[in-house]
């Protein structure tokens, strides 16, 4: 299914929860915040929000920054 | 009585505030935070990039380390209000440095957005650090909205032309009751002294360090900087003075009076 992630267009399964989307995109959890439709989701919110077609996703970590 | 820095209610082990930003490589950074002894750390908070994956830079940042994300990127106090929601929603702390900048020439803060983003943000709990350029009225709005502490500009971000606002900063440290950290601009650890040596709480230092050719070296250096610094301004100076006055006697001169004045 089609979504957004980070402004682009992504692919996903069907069903695919926000846990497994961060696991198969590799990205390691140290201080990553997820907005799933405009609203920051808990950590413990990532295994049970089931992906829907549309959905937009921003995936947020921290960088070098002064 | 212990020489201590709390912000937020909290003690904060080094005056050394560092930015983690054009760093060549993020594998030095542990190092560079162990030589300059800092303990509180900025970062920058970004959409996660996956076609351009870089390790997380939190693997980096000794434990023990106070993480200091700043909302740059914000143009609004709209803006720095949702970035701040963000980083504290990583669970890595709820320190946040506000950063609203709409000037890309000179990168100097809208002081007005960053009092309403402090207004809110303190309110909710976070323990907020404004970035501001040094101006008295926005200084005590900041301090009044809830501040733990307030950071003036000495310079342009990047610039490295040292204290630049030094008679503004003066006035803040004399009238502001919150911790008055200088943030931006701070080229060499001469700077970074004279800053401390004023009364500043302490001071936050990115690219003098980052850009430096030995990063560690600099940053040792920077430590010892504010350490002398803030030594030399607890152990009270003397005023500057005008004429000379002479620091051997004045009397029991070998060669008769020969230094003494006309009339």
């Amino acid at each position: 299914m089609k979504l957004t992630v980070n402004g682009k267009e992504a692919e996903a399964i069907d069903g695919m929860t926000v846990e497994a989307l961060i696991k198969e995109r590799r990205l390691d959890g140290a201080c990553i915040v997820v907005e799933y439709n405009n609203r920051i989701l808990k950590r413990d919110e990532w295994e049970t929000v089931v992906l829907k077609p549309q959905d937009i996703l921003e995936i947020i970590s921290f960088v070098g920054g002064g | 009585m212990k020489d201590q820095l709390i912000i937020g209610g909290q003690s904060v082990t080094s005056r050394l505030f560092l930015g983690t930003g054009k760093f060549s490589s993020h594998v030095i950074i542990p190092e560079v935070i162990r030589a300059a002894g800092a303990q509180v750390i900025t970062v920058a908070v970004r959409r996660f990039d996956p076609d351009n994956p870089r390790e997380n830079i939190v693997n980096h940042i000794p434990d023990g380390c106070i993480l200091m994300p700043n909302t740059s990127g914000a143009r609004t106090a709209e803006e720095a209000i949702r970035i701040a929601r963000l980083a504290r929603a990583a669970g890595c702390g709820n320190w946040i440095k506000i950063e609203v900048i709409s000037d890309a020439k000179y990168l100097l803060p809208d002081n007005m957005e960053t009092i309403k983003a402090t207004e809110v943000l303190a309110a909710e709990g976070f323990v907020v650090l404004p970035y501001m350029s040094p101006d008295l009225m926005a200084a005590k709005k900041l301090a009044q909205a809830g501040a733990a502490a307030v950071m003036p500009l000495g310079a342009p971000i990047g610039s490295n032309r040292g204290l630049k606002t030094k008679e503004l900063i003066r006035v803040l440290i004399e009238e502001i009751s919150v911790p008055i950290i200088v943030d931006a601009g701070i080229g060499r650890p001469s700077e970074a002294a004279e800053a401390m040596e004023m009364g500043a709480a302490a001071v936050l230092v990115n690219t003098a360090v980052a850009t430096a050719g030995d990063p560690v070296a600099m940053a040792q250096a920077f430590g010892l900087a504010v350490s002398a610094g803030r030594r030399a301004y607890l152990a009270e100076p003397e005023d500057r003075k005008r004429y000379a006055s002479a620091s051997s006697p004045l009397t029991g001169f070998l060669y008769g009076d020969s230094m003494k004045s006309e009339g």
